[in-house]
């Protein structure tokens, strides 16, 4: 599905990934954590085709295409998502409109028709009770006005909307209390198939207790220095993340 | 001050002759009015970029340009007028190449109280409106206009009416004639308690030169209510040159919504005086320009008395090497106590080449009142940009889609749900990917 | 009830200091140029200073210049015509030879001046970090520590002394930001100024104390025409004061300066007024008309210039500190407290240029009116079509006291750029008679809410003020300070 080749990444001249190598296989959950700084939002932007970064080495494959080749539309159609870590407001747009853009946009590149306007609001309503998302929310501006959770929810909703193949969630657990962490996992875990791979870039283990992933990696200064089960997690809880910097003290750079 | 002016005999001249023509078939009081306005046009000539109010907006190219004042035959059908008219059910008042055309105008069924008469048969009736709320001695084209005003539409709505129906005046060049200059006058007299709503709608069918300079007064009495708009979407090739000006009695509502989307060159001057108490002024435009055009808005609104309020809101999308200006004015005069006006100026840029001059003026003589304006230049936000790339949507459809949202903030405010509806499908067809709206 | 309103209301309206403290006449027998304005008077200025054959040049060229313009009319303000053939051009404290060496040569009665206007110029007394250039009329009588900034290479002399010391310093830079061509007003002080300010400092020098001007104007019948150029070359920073008075009289008086501010890479100047010219009676007899022209030049990459001022005196204030930002990422800041009360007119505010890519403005200006005053804000962002990235964030408050008062707002915004950030916001309201209810619910008197109230209003300026001169300036807008900041 997704194969990240000894990427090296900067931000205006500073560089901030260093080096990641990282294999993710069809139904894989991947979870990546790290301290702040380590280069968690710049892999996810990276992947994801945000403009301003400079890739000065490496690749990544994605469904045997060069994924650093394509625009960030192109991405999207091809079922890469990338659930934000802090989605924008954009007033004017409605909700419901931007679902219907974007999956009309991912249908069109599968070479589907659109969606009639009645088949789209059936398929919508399903998805809306996935997040357990109230109908009001699809004629607002899109993220408008939407507290940390509902737009978390919002960014799960257009997941499922999209049923992506390779699902970024990028600190999808910040700024959510308990019940909307469980509705967003629940969310979450409602999509896990054989043929969806998901990476989760996270702060804190808490949210694994939610959504169990088959691999964890610890990223730190822009690269990933240990990789694990779920067990890494738990002693990473335990320990904190300058255990893991000092056992990796000693790998060459 | 001293405004300076340019002397342009060459221009005046032609016109005057017109005006001579003009005068053989007139009220008295009307060919007095022509004269004194055919003098004013003679001493003060076309404003230079030296009057404060022309200082963004050159009127050299329209001095230069030689206008025809006699229409030639048209042939506009039923079908095009269909086509080119904003709303399928209204009153419709059509104009086409200067001329009131009853033919095509769809005027049955006329609900009491309402009258709807062309400015020929019309005048007599708005004796003592005509030519008051508007001054010939500023510099501009309101002199022209008196001086030269054949054709435009006269309302009157009676006491305790509401009229149901819209009135859009549609004004039609067909393109028939080269250079063709329009001069025209609206009159609208809204009593006490009283409510319509009133659509001007400027449509070119060819890439035609031509001239339309319109003005229209507003007289609201008591607890009147009117709802304006503006549709402005003339040939790339026109200069459209509008006044807009009424006079407000206490607890008297004036909703303009000014759309200004075609022309080469547009200037409107839209002015509200709020004369009595708890009166009120929304003043809302849009502008979207590109190519070469230059569209200029000059708005004003004077609170004269206490207890009054305003609230303004124009937003400017700017393409190509378009030029566009705005200059809102909000003057509270002495011992207008307790005004509330807001003012708000947003503008879009989506190109290198284009230019925004804004200038929003507050002049204030009162002191327990609460004004403010605010005014913005900016560009499509990068982070909503890639946001919707990143849900698969391309850049020009997600440019599109977000310079829509950008504008439909000024339609949200429009009352009429179906003008909202009219209104809203004009504005996404000329967006570079239209069909935004959900 | 309704009583008590009108009385706060008076109250509010009385707040304004009326007296003016700085208003008594120094009687020092004086030279003065008989009034008028001709070629003559212009050679003879500059005969008096004893000037390069130059300056002379110029001075007539910009004189020629004057006599083909109109005074400007577009500001907010009135007054009769000026007869420029009525003013002296020239007036000088009698002096035995061409220039006090030390303090100890300066006329005592002049140095009572100082010290009365809370100007000492002893160095050993209070304003110990401030090196003082006082011009009193048309000359500098005293300019203190000059030893000690000639060891770091700073020159910081009077005009007319530069004129000799640096001439090629003044060739190279005068009139390259504000050309005699520039506006009515420059073309006339470029004609006839006397004296005034002139600052060099070398590059990567950080200037270790405040320099500062106190411009006084004593005779009658005479304008008053300085020019400050302050050059700020590669990596160095400078932080100056002015700060200006006049006594009462009842004739209007004319103060047309110009200020120059040169600022070369990656240097600084910070730039701070507090005028307090005789703003006139409370009937509006007599005050001074106030028509300033200061530019500063950004040339420099990431170079920076603050303006901050504080104007509280004059009868007509005509005044608009600009910046003109070429250097890439040059920044220009602007911070303005206007108050006006009686008949005063104030038309001030800025004009920020941005021609460097990735140039920022900010403008702050709070103006306020009261009497019969009238008090405007103009200003101009321009945005040219080279400059990537410009920003600029513009906030306007105006606050009224009294309803016989005006607050006017005259935003000029112009952009050629795509890239261009522009935000302007204002808003005009008086002291809300909650807040008053409030704070006297709290304890404090009418005049300790408003005093609260009104430098809550100023803060965002104020605080851009050196010290000294922030106790001043609160004093000035009659504000105590005590305990009620919040």
């Amino acid at each position: 599905m997704l194969e990240i080749k000894n990427l090296h990444a900067s931000i205006d001249g500073k560089e901030i990934l260093r080096g990641i190598n990282l294999t993710v296989n069809a139904g894989e959950v991947h979870a990546i954590m790290g301290p702040n700084g380590a280069g968690k939002s710049t892999l996810s932007n990276v992947l994801a085709g945000r403009d301003g970064y400079e890739i000065t080495q490496g690749e990544v494959i994605y469904k045997n295409e060069d994924l650093l080749a394509l625009a960030a539309e192109e991405r999207a159609q091809r079922g890469l998502f990338l659930a934000f870590q802090y989605p924008v407001e954009i007033p004017g747009v409605s909700n419901v409109y931007l679902l219907k853009a974007a999956l009309n946009a991912v249908r069109e590149y599968q070479g589907l028709d659109e969606l009639d306007a009645m088949d789209f609001l059936t398929l919508v309503r399903s998805k809306l009770e996935l997040v357990q998302m109230d109908e009001k929310f699809l004629n607002r501006g899109v993220n408008e006005g939407f507290s940390g959770g509902e737009k978390k929810r919002n960014e799960i909703l257009q997941m499922a909307l999209l049923e992506p193949s390779l699902a970024i969630l990028d600190e999808t657990d910040s700024g959510l209390d308990i019940d909307a962490l469980r509705i967003v996992s629940d969310g979450v875990n409602a999509l896990r198939s054989p043929d969806r791979s998901i990476v989760m870039i996270t702060h804190y283990q808490r949210l694994l207790d939610y959504i169990v992933p088959d691999f964890v990696h610890v990223l730190s200064d822009g690269r990933i220095v240990k990789s694990g089960d779920k067990e890494l997690a738990k002693e990473l809880e335990k320990s904190g993340y300058s255990w893991v910097n000092e056992e990796s003290a000693g790998l060459p750079a | 001050m001293k405004p300076s002016v340019r002397q342009l005999p060459e221009v005046a001249t032609p016109f005057a002759s017109v005006a001579e023509a003009l005068n053989v078939d007139q009220m008295p009081w009307l060919t007095e009015l022509r004269q004194q306005a055919l003098k004013q046009f003679n001493s003060q000539g076309l404003p230079s970029k030296k009057v404060e109010d022309w200082k963004y907006t050159s009127l050299w190219g329209f001095g230069q340009q030689t206008f025809n004042h006699d229409a030639l035959v048209h042939a506009v059908t039923a079908e095009q007028v269909e086509q080119a008219a904003l709303l399928e059910n209204s009153y419709r008042v059509v104009i086409v190449d200067g001329q009131f055309s009853s033919a095509l105008s769809q005027l049955d069924n006329i609900e009491d109280g309402l009258t709807l008469s062309s400015l020929s048969t019309g005048a007599a009736q708005v004796q003592q409106h005509l030519g008051q709320q508007v001054d010939i001695a500023k510099a501009g084209l309101t002199a022209l206009n008196t001086m030269l005003m054949k054709d435009g539409i006269v309302i009157t709505v009676a006491a305790d009416t509401v009229i149901n129906k819209p009135i859009e005046l549609l004004v039609i060049n067909s393109g028939a004639t080269d250079d063709l200059a329009v001069h025209l006058r609206n009159v609208l007299v809204i009593k006490q308690n009283s409510k319509a709503t009133f659509i001007e709608h400027y449509i070119g069918l060819s890439d035609q030169v031509a001239m339309t300079n319109v003005v229209t007064e507003v007289v609201l009495d008591e607890a009147a209510e009117l709802e304006h708009y503006k549709l402005q979407q003339e040939s790339d090739n026109a200069f459209h040159i509008a006044t807009l000006a009424a006079k407000q009695a206490a607890k008297s509502n004036w909703h303009t919504n000014n759309i200004s989307l075609g022309a080469q060159f547009a200037r409107n001057d839209i002015h509200s005086r709020l004369e009595g108490e708890q009166s009120h002024t929304t003043m809302d435009g849009l502008y979207l320009v590109n190519k070469q055009q230059h569209v200029d808005n000059h708005t004003r609104i004077d609170h004269l008395v206490p207890n009054t309020t305003s609230n303004e809101l124009y937003k400017g999308v700017l393409d190509d090497e378009s030029h566009a200006v705005f200059n809102g004015k909000v003057m509270v005069h002495k011992d207008a106590q307790k005004t509330d006006s807001n003012q708000k100026n947003q503008n879009l840029l989506l190109s290198r080449g284009c230019e925004i001059d804004t200038k929003p003026e507050m002049e204030i003589y009162a002191d327990d009142v609460i004004c403010g304006h605010g005014s913005t230049v900016g560009q499509i936000d990068q982070d909503q940009l890639f946001y919707l790339r990143a849900r698969g949507l391309d850049e020009v459809t997600a440019r599109s889609l977000l310079t829509y949202a950008f504008a439909v903030d000024v339609l949200e405010r429009i009352p009429s749900p179906e003008i909202k509806a009219a209104l809203a499908d004009v504005i996404e067809q000329r967006l570079p990917r239209g069909g935004a709206a959900a | 009830m309704v009583t008590l309103m009108s009385e706060q209301a008076q109250q509010i309206e009385d707040f304004v200091p009326n007296e003016y403290a700085a208003g008594f006449v120094t009687d020092i027998e004086s030279e003065s140029l008989p009034p008028g304005l001709d070629e003559g008077v212009i050679r003879e200025i500059s005969r008096i200073k004893d000037e390069p054959e130059f300056m002379l040049e110029w001075r007539l060229q910009a004189y020629r210049h004057w006599l083909t313009l109109e005074t400007p009319e577009w500001a907010h303000v009135q007054y009769p015509p000026i007869d420029y053939q009525a003013l002296s051009y020239y007036s000088a404290p009698k002096q035995k030879t061409d220039g006090p060496k030390s303090l100890d040569e300066v006329d005592p009665e002049l140095l009572k001046t100082y010290e009365k206007l809370g100007v000492p110029l002893e160095e050993r007394a209070r304003l110990a970090g401030v090196a003082v250039d006082a011009v009193f009329d048309s000359v500098s009588v005293a300019n203190t520590f000059q030893d000690k900034l000639a060891e770091e290479g700073i020159i910081f002399m009077p005009f007319s002394k530069a004129l000799k010391a640096h001439p090629e310093l003044i060739k190279k830079y005068l009139g390259t930001v504000v050309s005699y061509r520039d506006n009515f007003y420059a073309a006339l002080n470029s004609a006839v100024f006397s004296d005034g300010s002139f600052i060099y400092i070398p590059k990567g020098v950080r200037c270790p104390m405040e320099l500062s001007t106190y411009f006084r104007i004593n005779a009658a019948n005479t304008g008053q025409f300085e020019r400050t150029l302050i050059i700020a070359d590669d990596d160095s920073y400078v932080s100056y004061l002015e700060g200006c008075t006049a006594p009462m009289r009842d004739e209007n008086q004319l103060h047309a300066a110009v200020v120059e501010l040169v600022i070369m890479d990656r240097a600084q100047i910070k730039y701070s007024t507090v005028q307090n010219w005789y703003p006139g009676d409370e009937n509006g007899v007599g005050g001074i008309f106030n028509f300033v022209t200061k530019r500063a030049a950004c040339r420099g990459e990431s170079s920076k210039v603050s303006w901050t001022q504080v104007e509280t005196g004059s009868a007509i204030t005509w005044k608009y500190p600009s910046v003109i930002l070429q250097g890439d990422n040059s920044i220009g800041e602007f911070y303005s407290v206007a108050v006006t009360n009686n008949l005063q007119q104030a038309d001030t505010g800025t004009k920020m240029i941005h021609l460097g890519k990735n140039t920022s403005s900010t403008i702050i200006s709070k103006g306020i009116a009261a009497g019969r005053s009238q008090n405007s804000y103009r200003g101009l962002v321009r945005v040219g079509p080279n400059a990537e990235n410009a920003r600029n964030y513009t906030e306007c408050d105006s606050l009224l006291m009294g309803d016989k008062c005006g607050a006017h707002t005259f935003p000029y915004i112009e952009v050629k750029n795509p890239t261009a950030q522009v935000e302007h916001e204002a808003s005009t309201s008086k002291i809300s008679e909650d807040q008053l209810f409030y704070c006297k619910q709290r304890g404090l008197d009418v005049e300790d809410a408003v005093s609260m109230i009104v430098n809550g209003f100023c803060k965002q300026v104020i605080r851009e003020l050196p010290m000294e001169f922030a106790v001043e300036a609160q004093n000035l807008l009659g504000l105590s300070l005590e305990g009620s900041v919040g």
